[in-house]
C-alpha cells in the first residue's frame, strides 16, 4: 500500500544512540531507543510525503549569534549539542526552502531551559536549539519574520522566555504545569514580556493533573485565537512530552492522543522536541502521534499499551482555575497596546531587576542584574551583569549589551559607548556586546 | 565445473565454468511460460559434450517471482495480520482477503494484549468458504516475540490442516518494519506454489540430464540459497537478474576503490556501486511493483534510457527515451537511436553505418546540423543522463541517515573513482562517460554473459539479527527461529552468539562472518541499571567461489 501524506513533513530524527549526560541520567543512551524502535516498525519513513534528514552541525557563529556563553561558547558547548542546534536548524531550512510543508526535529538534548546568557547548564539544557533556530532564520531570511513559539512542555519554558523576553517579533506562549508545583518554578501568568514587548509573553500554568481537556481548552480558547490575532509567518512547537501521564518527572495527564491532536489543530510550521522521560510508555506513541499529526494522517488509532479513556476525565476545581487564567490572559492580551509602558514597569527611562538563576546541572546560581532601555523608537538595549556562586572556574563578573533588531540609532550608540566603557572597568572580567543587526558579538576578557 | 544460468525476460544466458576458465557459453531466447524447459534446453547446449558427473554446481537466476510479482498473477492469500494500535491497519490489506486480528505485542517484545482465539478461527473459516489455503501471518514487532505468530501456525497444522502453504513475518527478517514485513509475508506465501512446481520441474529436468549437482537460487544480495530456503521464502529471489550481473562485474574485472558499475541495455542503463570490491546494499528493502519489501537487495538504480531507446526532438530539444521502437536502425530497425549515434562516430563498427546514418538525417535535418554533429549531441545527452542519475544516487547514499553522533561525525561520503561498464554499448560508450565524469574506466571482457557468470561464481549468503533483553531475560535470532534465556549478556558476547549461531547455518561455509551493526543500551530504571538491551546484526556477505582469469577489453 503506498500511503501517501497530506503535507509533507520533514523529519529530523536523530536519536543520539551514544550520548548521554551520564549514565543514569535522563538525557542518557537509552531515551529514544524505544522511540526509534517504534517508528522503525510503524513504517512511517516509508509514507510518500514524509522524509527523513540528517541533522546539521550548527556552528559557533550560530551559537554567538544567540547566546553569550561565559566565558565562552567553546568551553561550553560540546558536539552533542552543536548537532541538536543543527538538527533544528535543518527543520527550519527544509521548512523555508519550500522542500517541505512542515518538519519535526526530534533530537536530544533539549534547549527551552537555556537562556540567552549561558554559564552553563540547566534542566539538562545547554543552548536553546530552537531559539538558535530562529535567530539563524531572522539572519538569513529577514529580521522582519513573525514568528509564535507555543511551548508544551510541562516545564515552564523559562529560557526561551528570557531570550525573546523584549522582543516584539516573537510571541512566546508556553503551557506548562504551575510552577509552584514544578522546576522551574517560573511561567506565572503576570509574566508578560518586557517593556520593549510588553503582552507578547503569555504564560498558562496547568494545574497538576491537567488532562487531554484542560490542554484542549486552552488551546482552542488561548492559543488558537491568539495565533490567529497575531498572524505569525511561522508557528513553532517546542514539544515536550513530559506532560504525558506516565511521565516519572511530572505530575500531567496528557495522552498521546491529547499531543497528536494539538499538533493537528496547531499544524506548526516547525515542531521541536523538548523533554519527556517516560521514555518506553510514552515517547513511541507520542512522537508516532505527532509524526502523523504533521504529516495530516489518520492518527486516531495510536494508543498506549496501558490506555484507559477515564484517564481523559478531570477535576471540575481543574477546569475553573483553567478557565480563569486563559480569561485574564485573553484580556492581557487584548489590552497589551494600551497599557502604559512606563507605569506598568514602574520607571521612566530603563527597567531594572535582578533575578537568580539556578544551574542544577552545574550546580551553582547565576546572579543577573538586567536593565532594559524603555525606548520609543525600538524595543531597546539589554544589559546584563552576571556572576555565578560558587564560582569555581574563577570567571568573575561579566557585561553583556545586547543589541535588538530593528535597533534605534541611539539605543545602537549608547550600546558601543557603554560597551567601550566597561571594557576599561576593571569590574567586569569579561564584556560583550551581541549586535543582532550586523550578526556579531564582540569579546573583550 | 560450475554452471552458472541467469533467465532475462528476453534471453537466458548460460556458462559452464572450470576453475578460471570459461568453458562453454551460450544464449538462448527465454520462453516465458516455460523457464524450467528453457534452463534445462541451456544445461543441454552447455553440456553436450561434457560429463555430468563433473558438474559440482549449479546456479540459477530467475525471473520466476519477480515476473510473478510484476504481473500480480497471485493465487488468493488469506492475509492475517495483528496490528496493535499504532498506524491505521486498513493502510495493510494487501490481499483482498485481509483480517485484522486482535493481539498486541510492544516494542520491547511484551504481550500487551492476547490473541483471540476464536477469532483466528472465525477468519480461517471465512477464508475457507472462500475456497483459500494459502496464509500470511503477520504481527507488529513479531521479530521482538513471535509469540502470535507461532500460536497461530499451531493452531492451523492442528485444526485447519487444509491450509498447507503459509508464510510466517518473523522468520523472513529480524527487521522491524510492520507494513514491509506484512507486504513481504503477502507476497511470499503467493510466489510459493509457483516456486514449488519450478523447483520440482528443474529436479526432474536436471535428474533426467544425469546431472547431481547441488542448485542453488540466486537472491536479490548477490548470495544463493539452497533448493530447500528457496521453497520457505522464495520471495528472496526477486530481482536476482540485476544482483547476477553486479556479480557478474565483480568476477570479471579488478575493482579499486569505488566503482560505478553501469549495465547499459537496450532500453535500460542498470547503475550499482562497489566499495573495496564489496557490492553495496540497498539501505532499505527492495522495492517491486509498488511493494516496499524486507528483502535485503544489492544496491541498483534503473535509468529508462539504453543503447536502442528512441531519439526524437521534442520543442526543439533532442530527446532520449522513454520510447523504445524495436532495435536501432544500424542493426536492422528504422528508428534513431544511441546506438546509431555511436555507430555515425565510429565509436560503433559493427552496425551498418548507411543504416544509421540514414535515421539520424532527419534529425539533422530538422536541427540545422551535421549528421555527425547530431550524433555527438545524442552521445553528450545519454552521458549527461547517466551523469545527473549519478549525481541523485550519490547524493541519497551521501545523505542516508543516521542514529549516532559517532556516525554523523564519521560519514566517509562515497566518491567514485572508477567506472566499469558492460552490456551492449558498454565499449563504445564507456570511454566518453569514463572522461565526463573524470573516471578511470575498464571493461570486462566478458561482457555479454557476465551474468551468468555471477550466477555460477556467486556463493552461500545469510543474515540474522541479535535481541537481548537481559531486564526481561531473554535474547532472540527471530530469523533463525532461536529464543534462549540469560541472565546476563554483554557485547562481545553476544557478537559471540551470533556469529556462531550463523556459522551453523552453512556448516561447509569458510566464509568470515561479519557483524553488521552491534550496540548495548543500559536500561536504567530509577538510579538503577535493571539490564541490557542489545541490538546486533551479521552477515556473511556476497561474494564469489572464485574469481575468472583476468583480461580487459
Ligand atoms: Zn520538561
Ligand atoms: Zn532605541
Amino acid at each position: 500500500m503506498n500511503i501517501k501524506a497530506e503535507q509533507s513533513l520533514g523529519l529530523i530524527f536523530f536519536p543520539a544512540l551514544d550520548w548521554s549526560i551520564s549514565p543514569t541520567h535522563p538525557e542518557r543512551e537509552e531515551r529514544l531507543l524505544y522511540t526509534k524502535d517504534q517508528v522503525l516498525e510503524e513504517g512511517v519513513l516509508d509514507i510518500e510525503g514524509i522524509k527523513e534528514y540528517n541533522p546539521e552541525v550548527a556552528s559557533l557563529a550560530d551559537i554567538n549569534r544567540t547566546h553569550v556563553c561565559i566565558p565562552n561558547a567553546e568551553e561550553i558547548v560540546t558536539k552533542p549539542h552543536l548537532i541538536s542546534a543543527g538538527g533544528a536548524i535543518k527543520a527550519a531550512q527544509l521548512v523555508m526552502e519550500k522542500q517541505v510543508d512542515s518538519a519535526f526535529a526530534i533530537i536530544r538534548p533539549p534547549g527551552h531551559h537555556a537562556f540567552r546568557v549561558v554559564p552553563g547548564s540547566r534542566g539538562f539544557c545547554t543552548i536553546n536549539n530552537e531559539a538558535i533556530m530562529v535567530e539563524y532564520l531572522r539572519q538569513k531570511y529577514g529580521t522582519e519574520l513573525k514568528i509564535a513559539f507555543v511551548d508544551t512542555d510541562a516545564h515552564h519554558a523559562d529560557g526561551t522566555q528570557d531570550i525573546y523576553y523584549n522582543d516584539p517579533n516573537v510571541l512566546h506562549i508556553s503551557l506548562h504545569q504551575d510552577g509552584r508545583t514544578l522546576f522551574p518554578g517560573t511561567g506565572s501568568v503576570e509574566e508578560l514580556g518586557g517593556p520593549g514587548a510588553f503582552g507578547y509573553t503569555l504564560n498558562l500554568p496547568l494545574p497538576p493533573n491537567t488532562t487531554d481537556q484542560g490542554l484542549h481548552y486552552a488551546l482552542d480558547n488561548l492559543v488558537l485565537p491568539i495565533l490567529d490575532d497575531f498572524q505569525p509567518d511561522l508557528v513553532i512547537n517546542a514539544a515536550g512530552q513530559d506532560n504525558h501521564y506516565s511521565d516519572p518527572l511530572t505530575r500531567m495527564r496528557i495522552t498521546a492522543q491529547g499531543y497528536a491532536e494539538l499538533n493537528s489543530k496547531l499544524n506548526p510550521d516547525l515542531a521541536i522536541l523538548q523533554g519527556g522521560y517516560s521514555i518506553e510508555s510514552a515517547l513511541p506513541y507520542i512522537n508516532i502521534g505527532i509524526i502523523l499529526a504533521m504529516a495530516g494522517l489518520d492518527h486516531l488509532n495510536i494508543k498506549e499499551p496501558d490506555y484507559q479513556p477515564e484517564i481523559k476525565k478531570q477535576d471540575a476545581i481543574i477546569s475553573d482555575k483553567i478557565k480563569a487564567r486563559v480569561d485574564s490572559l485573553r484580556t492581557a492580551w487584548k489590552l497589551k497596546e494600551e497599557s502604559d509602558i512606563q507605569k506598568e514597569f514602574q520607571c521612566t527611562d530603563y527597567y531594572t531587576t535582578q533575578r537568580s538563576i539556578f544551574y542544577d546541572t552545574d550546580q551553582f546560581r547565576e546572579n543577573q542584574q538586567l536593565k532594559i532601555k524603555v525606548c520609543t523608537d525600538c524595543s531597546g538595549l539589554i544589559e546584563i551583569i552576571s556572576s555565578i556562586r560558587p564560582d569555581l572556574r574563577s570567571i568573575g563578573q561579566a557585561k553583556v549589551l545586547i543589541i535588538p533588531f530593528e535597533v534605534c540609532s541611539s539605543c545602537r550608540k549608547e550600546a558601543y559607548q557603554k560597551y567601550q566603557q566597561a571594557t576599561e572597568d576593571p569590574k567586569f572580567k569579561h564584556v560583550y556586546l551581541q549586535d543582532k543587526e550586523e550578526d556579531q558579538l564582540l569579546v573583550s576578557n | 565445473m560450475k554452471l552458472g544460468i541467469d533467465i532475462g525476460g528476453t534471453n537466458t544466458d548460460g556458462v559452464l565454468i572450470k576453475n578460471e576458465e570459461v568453458l562453454a557459453s551460450t544464449k538462448l531466447s527465454t520462453e516465458a511460460d516455460s523457464l524450467a524447459a528453457t534452463i534445462l534446453k541451456v544445461c543441454r547446449e552447455l553440456i553436450s559434450s561434457k560429463k555430468t558427473n563433473q558438474i559440482s554446481q549449479v546456479n540459477l537466476s530467475t525471473t520466476l517471482t519477480t515476473n510473478q510479482i510484476a504481473q500480480e498473477n497471485f493465487p488468493p492469500v488469506g492475509l492475517l495480520i495483528i496490528p496493535g494500535p499504532g498506524l491505521n491497519p486498513d493502510w495493510y490489506h494487501y490481499s483482498p482477503a485481509t483480517e485484522v486480528l486482535s493481539g498486541s505485542i510492544d516494542h520491547r517484545g511484551r504481550e500487551v494484549a492476547p490473541l483471540n482465539l476464536n477469532e483466528v478461527k472465525a477468519a480461517l473459516k471465512k477464508f475457507t468458504q472462500e475456497e483459500i489455503s494459502r496464509v500470511a501471518i503477520c504481527a507488529k514487532f513479531s521479530p521482538r516475540n513471535p509469540k502470535h505468530e507461532i500460536k497461530i501456525k499451531k493452531l492451523i497444522k492442528d485444526e485447519f490442516p487444509e491450509f498447507d502453504l503459509l508464510t510466517l513475518g518473523h522468520q523472513l527478517s529480524g527487521k522491524l518494519n510492520f507494513p514491509r514485513r506484512t507486504a513481504t509475508t503477502y507476497l511470499n506465501t503467493a510466489v510459493l506454489e509457483t516456486q514449488q512446481q519450478f523447483i520440482a520441474a528443474i529436479k526432474e529436468g536436471l535428474a533426467d540430464l544425469g546431472i547431481q549437482a547441488p542448485v542453488q537460487v540466486l537472491k536479490a544480495d548477490g548470495g544463493t540459497m539452497s533448493l530447500t530456503e528457496s521453497l520457505q521464502a522464495p520471495i528472496e529471489s526477486i530481482n536476482s537478474g540485476p544482483a547476477a550481473s553486479i556479480m557478474g562485474v565483480l568476477a570479471t574485472s579488478d575493482l579499486k576503490g569505488t566503482t560505478l558499475a553501469l549495465d547499459i541495455g537496450g532500453t535500460t542503463t542498470d547503475i550499482s556501486l562497489f566499495i573495496d570490491e564489496k557490492p553495496l546494499f540497498k539501505p532499505q528493502g527492495v522495492e517491486i511493483n509498488n511493494y516496499k519489501t524486507l528483502v535485503r537487495g544489492l544496491y541498483n538504480e534503473s535509468l529508462a534510457c539504453g543503447g536502442d531507446s528512441l531519439v526524437q526532438i521534442v520543442d526543439q530539444q533532442l530527446q532520449i527515451a522513454p520510447q523504445r521502437r524495436g532495435n536501432a536502425a544500424a542493426y536492422g530497425g528504422v528508428d534513431p537511436t544511441p546506438t546509431d549515434a555511436l555507430v555515425v562516430l565510429g565509436l560503433d563498427q559493427q552496425g551498418q553505418l548507411a543504416a544509421a546514418k540514414n535515421s539520424l538525417e532527419p534529425l539533422a535535418k530538422q536541427l540545422g546540423l551535421t549528421v555527425k554533429k547530431v550524433a555527438l549531441k545524442i552521445v553528450e545527452l545519454f552521458c549527461t543522463k547517466i551523469e545527473e542519475k549519478v549525481t541523485e544516487i550519490l547524493n541519497k547514499l551521501n545523505n542516508q541517515p543516521v542514529y549516532t553522533i559517532n556516525e554523523l561525525l564519521s560519514i566517509s561520503k562515497i566518491k567514485p573513482n572508477s567506472l566499469v561498464g558492460i552490456g551492449g554499448p558498454a565499449a563504445a560508450l564507456i570511454p566518453t562517460l569514463a572522461k565526463k565524469l573524470k573516471l578511470d574506466y575498464l571493461i570486462p571482457n566478458y561482457s555479454p554473459i557476465v551474468n551468468a557468470i555471477g550466477a555460477a561464481l556467486a556463493r552461500s549468503t545469510k543474515k540474522c539479527t541479535l535481541y537481548a533483553d537481559t531486564a526481561q531475560g531473554y535474547y532472540q535470532l527471530p530469523e533463525l527461529g532461536i529464543t534462549e534465556k540469560i541472565e546476563q549478556l554483554d557485547l562481545a558476547t553476544a557478537k559471540k552468539i551470533l556469529q556462531e549461531s550463523l556459522a551453523e547455518q552453512l556448516p561447509n561455509s569458510k566464509t568470515e562472518i561479519e557483524i553488521t551493526s552491534a550496540q548495548s543500551f543500559n536500561m536504567v530504571r530509577g538510579f538503577n541499571t535493571i539490564g541490557q538491551i542489545i541490538e546486533a546484526t551479521a552477515q556473511i556477505k556476497p561474494g564469489l567461489t572464485n574469481k575468472l582469469r583476468r583480461g580487459h577489453l
